[in-house]
């Protein structure tokens, strides 16, 4: 326990129960509660793969969104005008591979190797990635600064468009 | 029925089906499906046309190369010793190894790694092991260099190729939609430069429906209303009214949009800050110093959807990106999209930029994917007609605005070409007349 009562420490088994009722969630399509899961300056990204080790206000990425941003695109997925994900996605994670590396007072960052198959449009459509997320001790519990998925290989496959949360 | 034949479209409907009675203009649907008009269009058009490859400010330094399929062909761009920007074929002339297999990197020499033939960034070949059991003299090595390709052009730092070494200059077949590409690379004096990080991703549908949908100013309420109400709700206003649409001939066109939408350095409006209004300001004053008050407006106040037959889409908008469209195979295409920054604009202005065209282009943006889904749901709903040959049933209408088309449309010397409502589909209908003239003609459904 640090001064401020708040546990910094992170274990695995930890890491791995919020990764694992995070992708329950998305699976369940609960955007709202996972949008609770951010911290108020929370940021959700996927970069391009040549993006390098450039932070999004220097390359173009995928998605670069803000705190701002993510409720919109939560607003919007739960529009049934958000045509893309209508029907939605059916969506099937799994995470493993799960490591924490010390981030500060008060963080973590956690890595983890995701394949997320997504059907639809009768297709099972195969994603495969990295995490590479930033979290913070909270009273309430493990809350994202920064949410990334990295997309394995250079170029996503057909219908691997990323309208569902990766 | 009355058949019009004009602009090279034939008469009597194998693809396209005009009727100036009732006046109406369709396409048949086999021309998304077919296997031989894929391969038909891979020969007649994209073995024939120029094709938009790459920009310049890729490979900034010499040395380095990209390589990039286009029109079919794996294709090696390199900035050589001399600072010159060479486009070869990606295969050794050897026996026909990729080269360079690397998406992109800097090179003095390629290495061959099957028999180890060396060839410099000029494209001669340098060395190869064993070199006594071949023909003496320079001649064999001479003609062992690196394969070209046949035409190459740079317009404004946008690099063509054409495979057909006959074809006209690449200035004759751009025309006018030179001109405005030409005002994408005057928004900065300092020259523009491609961004880092590609957005590649691949598409279930034919490449013609991202065509069709890039020129297309009627979809955009009812596919992009989630993206729409939230434009709303940030108080920027929206709406494809008064948005022209402008046939520049060749096939190419513009949608225009002026009055309403901010511009990243161009045009301010309140969501982009304070800091960005000065900024903005003084760009302004530099640009209509640098090309004169009534262009610098044109460049700064208009937003541009550009389309330059038949792979390239310049999108002129609240940011700048390139997107090169790749046919795969009737179903699939491929697409690349790079944002264009003018060269050494403030870290602020540049995050600006990225962060406004990431939230509404791409895969993962607010506004693409219904796009895509379009795309991928026309290309799945017009399997459902095929082989019906009842008359009309296998066809799609690309009617709308039709009737005033054949009336006759204005045409305005400054913006190029005929304008109708961009809401029309008169530019979807000029693409369709190009192609027919490129490939529809030559084969047959």
């Amino acid at each position: 326990m640090s001064a401020t009562g708040i546990e910094t420490a992170l274990s695995r088994q930890q890491a791995e129960e919020f990764l694992y009722s995070e992708a329950l969630m998305l699976d369940q399509w609960l955007l709202d509660d996972w949008l609770g899961l951010f911290l108020p300056e929370g940021t959700y990204e996927i970069p391009t793969p040549d993006a390098g080790d450039l932070p999004a206000t220097e390359a173009q990425y995928f998605i670069a969104d803000d705190h701002e941003l993510l409720k919109v695109r939560v607003q919007r997925l739960q529009s049934r005008n958000a045509h893309s994900e209508q029907p939605r996605s059916v969506t099937h994670r799994q995470i493993t591979n799960i490591l924490v590396f010390p981030a500060g007072e008060g963080f973590a960052r956690v890595r983890a190797s995701f394949t997320v198959h997504r059907v639809r449009d009768r297709h099972v459509d195969p994603y495969l990635g990295w995490y590479d997320h930033l979290l913070a001790h909270t009273p309430e519990g493990l809350r994202f600064r920064r949410r990334r998925s990295l997309i394995a290989g250079d170029q996503l496959k057909p219908g691997s468009r990323l309208s569902f949360i990766l | 029925m009355t058949i019009v034949d004009r602009a090279g479209v034939r008469a009597g409907g194998h693809w396209i089906e005009e009727d100036a009675g009732e006046p109406t203009f369709r396409v048949h649907r086999s021309a998304f499906r077919s296997q031989a008009v894929f391969d038909a269009e891979m020969q007649q058009l994209w073995g024939h046309q120029w094709l938009y490859l790459a920009h310049q400010s890729e490979i900034p330094e010499r040395g380095d190369y990209k390589t990039r399929i286009v029109g079919g062909r794996d294709l090696l761009v390199v900035r050589d010793e001399q600072g010159e920007i060479r486009v070869y074929f990606n295969s050794c002339p050897h026996r026909g190894t990729v080269l360079a297999r690397q998406c992109e990197g800097n090179a003095r020499y390629f290495k061959c790694f099957y028999h180890a033939w060396s060839f410099s960034n000029s494209g001669q070949l340098v060395s190869l092991p064993d070199e006594g059991a071949y023909p003496p003299g320079e001649a064999f090595k001479a003609r062992s260099g690196l394969r070209t390709v046949p035409l190459v052009e740079n317009f404004r730092g946008f690099i063509f190729v054409c495979f057909d070494p006959a074809a006209a200059p690449l200035a004759d077949h751009l025309g006018v939609a030179g001109d405005y590409i030409a005002m994408v690379a005057e928004h900065c004096a300092e020259g523009m430069e491609v961004l880092p990080g590609t957005q590649r991703y691949s598409v279930r549908g034919n490449w013609k429906l991202a065509v069709e949908n890039a020129m297309d100013g009627y979809h955009f309420g009812p596919t992009h209303a989630t993206f729409v109400a939230w434009l709303r709700e940030t108080g920027f206003t929206t709406t494809d009214e008064g948005g022209k649409a402008v046939v520049l001939g060749g096939g190419h066109s513009v949608l225009v949009q002026s009055g309403h939408s901010g511009r990243v350095g161009l045009q301010w409006e309140p969501r982009f800050g304070d800091e960005e209004r000065a900024r903005t300001d003084t760009n302004r004053q530099e640009l209509f110093a640098r090309v004169g008050e009534e262009r610098g407006r044109r460049i700064a106040e208009t937003s541009r959807i550009l389309y330059v037959f038949p792979n390239l889409l310049l999108f002129d908008i609240e940011a700048l990106s390139i997107r090169q469209l790749e046919p795969v195979s009737p179903g699939r295409t491929d697409v690349r999209a790079w944002e264009l920054a003018p060269v050494g604009e403030p870290a602020s202005a540049r995050e600006l930029r990225l962060k406004m065209l990431v939230s509404f282009v791409g895969p993962g943006g607010l506004a693409t994917p219904d796009d895509i889904e379009a795309y991928e749901a026309i290309q799945r709903g017009v399997e459902a007609t095929a082989g019906d040959e009842r008359p009309g049933v296998d066809w799609n209408d690309i009617s709308r605005g039709l009737a005033d088309e054949l009336a006759g449309l204005p045409h305005d010397e400054i913006l190029g070409g005929t304008v109708s409502r961009s809401i029309d589909e008169s530019a979807i209908r000029s693409f369709w007349r190009q192609w027919h003239t490129a490939v529809g003609s030559a084969v047959a459904r």
